[in-house]
């Protein structure tokens, strides 16, 4: 099934945007990088940027994958001048991967004014030699790569939207998409389940290190998982609510656990590892709902599904966000920023393989171009900070054995 | 489409979730099975869709969410109070094993 017209990659990978991406590379060439953004005025130029001044092999990796994303088709490196970010590498990595880059220093440029100027005119070259290089084709639904999160849950993620984004993504996977689903952290006590689901016996027990490491982590943090609000909404147990974010995943077999950066290396159902499993050194493993989609889209994501009871309206730079609510009232209140109602199934309109087949649709329809409601309204969020986690996973697909 | 009070999320469930408050009495339609509410149930909150006898695993999503700490019967609200954790964490199991 033809999904979209996509842009074709040199590296073969397919894009479902074709994204200028201007990077900043330490919070001090940020506000020259939003000018820059600002005054580009194209819904196609995003902002990316990583605010520290002190190297750190994590985020040289992350945005080395995030700027040769699929969906990225030409980039331009904002550098103040003294920074410790190896921007040359990161160019020269934008390079290899055959699209256009340019780097503007800032200091080199003569401070902040001509800077703009001259990263505005870059942004322009970038986006003429773009359109020269552009290459249409059909892009099939194996071509997609689709990640999940939740955040700002209540009581209906777990009965209504969690579950619907689970039957979408047993959808994907038999139509030959890459699933991804991730957070650890939230998935404490579903481990002999999902080990059950493994596709061999290398990932069951990867999953179970993972999930592990995960409990470690967090108990370290001082972060405990249940609380007494969770029973008052009715869930009694460690497991089950566990089981209401890890519902999420579908019914699939996991393929495989993957890390940060790492692309699944075939079609199926993943889980993304976010953890380290080293003793917490820059703190919580991600700080925010869109550091969690920013890891998804460096494994390749071309959009994230968001599941949220009490309502976010974040989209992203780069992948589109699709935001699903089960709860009505908050559809009702917040109608703009919702693309799927999934409050229909406690109200009892809809059953959930009813809206999850809504959200297939719309995973196709945005593939193919459609704004989804965040991507409309301007949202391109972005967070990237340190972090220190092994670039391959546990265990990855058995096929690549 | 039914327009019943609870939902059943997996096929293998013995416990239904309450998609908006229910009234003692009521009649649940749960797939296939009924019973009647034998108490006042909150939205979230889950009840038996079949007999669940004392340390039978309790299944929602297909899962098994804890055991039965009691005999509970179709309709009953399942909760802390008949309902328990299996979950032993992975550093407990593994300094739990023989050596």
């Amino acid at each position: 099934m033809i999904v979209a017209n996509g842009y074709l990659r040199t590296d073969g990978r397919k894009g479902i945007r074709n994204v200028v991406a201007v990077v900043y590379l330490v919070e001090c060439a940020h506000h020259v990088a939003r000018r820059v953004v600002d005054k580009a005025d194209d819904d196609d130029v995003h902002l990316l940027g990583f605010p520290g001044c002190y190297p750190n092999d994590y985020s040289l990796r992350m945005m080395k994958a995030l700027t040769t994303h699929p969906n990225v088709g030409g980039v331009v490196l904002i550098s103040l001048g003294c920074e410790g970010f190896d921007r040359d590498g990161l160019a020269a990595s934008i390079f290899e991967s055959g699209r256009p880059v340019e780097t503007v220093v800032i200091q080199e440029a003569g401070g902040t004014r001509s800077g703009i100027d001259v990263a505005l005119a870059a942004v322009r070259r970038v986006q003429t030699e773009m359109q020269r290089l552009e290459r249409r084709v059909p892009m099939q639904l194996s071509d997609l790569t689709i990640g999940t999160i939740c955040g700002g849950s209540d009581g209906t993620s777990g009965i209504a939207a969690n579950p619907a984004v689970g039957r979408a993504f047993d959808r994907l996977v038999d139509a030959g998409a890459i699933c991804i689903f991730e957070e650890t952290g939230e998935m404490i006590g579903c481990e002999s389940a999902m080990a059950a689901r493994a596709a061999s016996p290398e990932i069951a027990s990867a999953i179970d290190t993972s999930i592990g490491n995960a409990e470690t982590y967090y108990r370290a943090m001082g972060y405990g998982s249940f609380s007494p609000g969770n029973a008052d909404g009715g869930l009694s147990t460690l497991e089950e609510k566990s089981a209401g974010a890890y519902v999420k995943s579908g019914s699939r077999p996991i393929n495989g656990v993957i890390r940060p950066t790492q692309a699944p290396d075939g079609p199926g159902l993943y889980l993304l590892d976010v953890v380290p499993d080293t003793p917490p050194k820059f703190g919580f493993p991600n700080i925010s709902d869109n550091a969690e989609i920013v890891e998804l889209m460096s494994c390749g994501a071309h959009l994230t599904l968001f599941t949220t009871g009490r309502g976010s309206v974040v989209g992203s730079a780069i992948a589109p966000v699709i935001k699903i609510t089960g709860n009505p009232e908050t559809y009702a209140r917040m109608k703009e920023d919702m693309d799927i109602d999934a409050g229909r199934v406690m109200l009892g309109e809809a059953t959930l393989d009813q809206v999850g087949d809504d959200i297939f649709n719309l995973v196709l329809a945005v593939a193919g171009g459609a704004q989804s409601k965040s991507e409309d309204l301007g949202h391109r969020e972005f967070i990237l900070n340190y972090k220190t986690i092994d670039a391959v996973g546990p265990a990855c697909h058995p096929g690549s054995l | 489409m039914n327009g019943s009070a609870v939902i059943v999320l997996s096929p293998i469930d013995n416990v239904a979730v309450c998609r908006r408050n229910v009234t003692i009495g009521e009649p649940l339609a749960m797939d296939g099975e009924t019973a009647v509410a034998a108490c006042d149930l909150l939205i979230g909150h889950k009840v038996a869709r079949r007999p669940i006898p004392r340390g039978a695993e309790v299944i929602k999503y297909g899962m098994s969410i804890g055991s039965a700490t009691a005999d509970i019967a179709p309709g009953d609200w399942v909760h802390l109070h008949n309902l328990q954790s299996n979950y032993l964490s992975i550093h407990a199991r593994t300094s739990q094993a023989p050596a």
